[in-house]
């Protein structure tokens, strides 16, 4: 295991636990993550990592433990103040989440029109944020004119266009094929170079080898194995 | 202007943008909500139309009908200026004024001055007209007393007539009862499809949520507040509201000036007439705030159900 001074944890879980009933989903999980680092939560389906999300981004309320993300103790997180963590922390999900009707723009415009920032802002940011992710000229395209990996990097840019310190990415590769599964990889590294801490999950054992990063191992909802440059091995 | 006033209307704005986008995303459904609330802000301006020009119709007839004693020509003017001091005794009664034969026949004229036929038939030398005291009173239905007194066995003799408007008050009756009645109506009817209005606009809008599951989903996810979030679907009933609130006073404008005009023998709609053009923007902003105040309930009541934040 390894020991960090919590002052320095831009993620800290302490003694996490998480039961559904009788069931338990996360048994006193200990993680502390630094600032700026890549981390990659590897397990089986089941084994806890997504609940452990789902805790992360205040979907769940732990059923014990403490969660501190980027100094906001959720024990004292209210209600109302949930959307006001949601915007500190960038998430791309599995399955996109983009909103249909709306275009590429639009959709990554979004996560900055709901917190009130202003037009001429938006529309100086927006275009640099598509550059980013490598999709400069598909602005006016639909989601559903996109592929695969074109609408992750899409919601890859609507996560990082509040500059957030740590973004979550949960399985964000689990629909696409390899050569896309690793230009999103490429692109979270990047986004990591800049200073932003990156959370990963993943299934793919090729993509975890190669990264040669921190990998933490979770089985059956317990922290099984946390190594500095880890590999999959569930 | 401060930084937050600036992101609260800039916020407001989105709202409402997303709002009526919604509006006409919903099209269909938007038409059947704004049909019935059209229907309901209708019955609600015209029970207030009703109410308001039967009310002047029954204070016009009411201060028209003359309540007045006629005397026998033989009669002294001694048992007059009696039964005079005895009816302003009464309480109901305000005034009593002295009509002397030549102040009806001055009245005569005066009343019938187009009419050169009528006023050949009368003149100071051959005077019809009866004396009499004109009666002014509190309340018309509570003559009574004044009956009574006008039935007394010393005033029999000396009196000729009395009009104490049995026709009028019949008639004045039958005004306050239809007046009652549509109020009664207009107040039941409003209720009844207020309530249907609402029961509509909230399944417009507990189906918008629905089918916008996945949508509110990701809103929350990327850090939408519940009044980022809300804002649209109350800004979208609101809209339905204030639609119906245009068409129902342009029906109620476009009735009151056509059809007023040719009930105006029957029902005095002066005042109303006067009241609905000078005080429009009253009319008007009563008008919307009651469609908006519809559209906010059912859809908040819709969200309290089915938006679950």
């Amino acid at each position: 295991m390894r020991a960090y001074v919590r002052i320095n944890s831009v993620i800290l879980l302490d003694r996490l636990s998480k039961s559904y009933g009788p069931s338990t989903a996360l048994a006193r999980v200990n993680l502390h993550i630094h600032p700026k680092e890549f981390v990659t939560v590897v397990g089986h389906s089941g084994a806890g990592k997504s609940t452990l999300i789902r805790l992360m981004i205040r979907e769940e309320e732990p059923t014990s433990g403490k969660i501190i993300i980027g100094g906001i103790d959720y024990d004292n997180l209210k209600k109302r103040d949930v959307p006001q963590l949601r915007r500190k922390i960038g998430v791309v999900f599995q399955d996109f989440k983009l909103l249909p009707n709306r275009n590429i723009y639009e959709n990554v415009a979004f996560a900055l029109e709901i917190t009130g920032t202003r037009p001429s802002v938006i529309q100086h940011t927006v275009p640099k944020v598509l550059q980013l992710v490598g999709l400069a000229g598909k602005e006016k395209n639909f989601p559903q004119e996109l592929s695969g990996g074109e609408r992750q990097r899409v919601a890859i840019a609507r996560a990082v266009v509040r500059q957030p310190k740590i973004l979550i990415a949960d399985e964000p590769t689990g629909n696409l094929d390899p050569k896309h599964s690793w230009d999103i990889i490429e692109l979270l590294l990047k986004i990591n170079r800049y200073g932003t801490t990156v959370i990963l999950t993943t299934h793919n054992r090729d993509i975890v080898n190669a990264l040669q990063r921190r990998v933490v191992t979770l089985r059956n909802g317990r922290v099984v194995k946390d190594e500095e440059r880890g590999s999959y091995d569930v | 202007m401060t930084k937050s006033l600036i992101r609260r209307l800039l916020m407001l704005w989105r709202i409402m943008v997303a709002g009526t986008r919604n509006f006409f995303r919903n099209a269909w459904l938007s038409v059947a909500a704004t049909a019935v609330m059209v229907i309901t802000l209708t019955i609600m301006l015209s029970a207030v139309i009703f109410n308001m020009a039967l009310g002047d119709t029954l204070d016009q007839v009411t201060e028209s009908i003359d309540v007045a004693i006629f005397f026998e020509d033989d009669a002294s003017r001694e048992a007059i200026d009696e039964l005079q001091s005895e009816l302003i005794g009464l309480e109901n009664v305000t005034a009593v004024q002295y009509i002397s034969k030549a102040d009806a026949l001055e009245r005569y004229r005066r009343d019938n001055i187009d009419n050169p036929d009528i006023l050949e038939a009368v003149s100071e030398d051959d005077n019809p007209l009866p004396r009499s005291l004109e009666i002014q009173v509190q309340d018309l239905n509570q003559i009574d007393e004044l009956i009574i007194l006008s039935q007394d066995d010393r005033f029999i003799p000396i009196i000729e007539d009395t009009s104490l408007g049995e026709e009028r008050r019949r008639t004045i009756e039958r005004i306050a009862d239809t007046r009652q009645f549509l109020i009664s109506f207009g107040v039941v009817a409003s209720l009844i499809f207020a309530s249907v209005s609402i029961l509509i606009i909230f399944n417009t809008i507990r189906m918008a949520i629905f089918a916008r599951g996945d949508e509110i989903g990701i809103m929350r996810l990327v850090g939408a507040t519940n009044g980022f979030i809300r804002g649209p679907f109350i800004f979208e009933s609101i809209l339905d509201g204030i639609i119906a609130a245009a068409i129902s006073l342009g029906i109620i404008y476009l009735a009151l000036m056509q059809g007023a005009t040719r009930l105006v023998d029957f029902v005095s709609f002066e005042n109303t007439l006067e009241f609905f053009t000078v005080a429009w923007p009253l009319v008007v902003i009563a008008t919307v705030l009651a469609g908006a105040l519809i559209g906010i309930i059912s859809s908040m009541m819709a969200m309290v159900r089915y938006l679950k934040l």
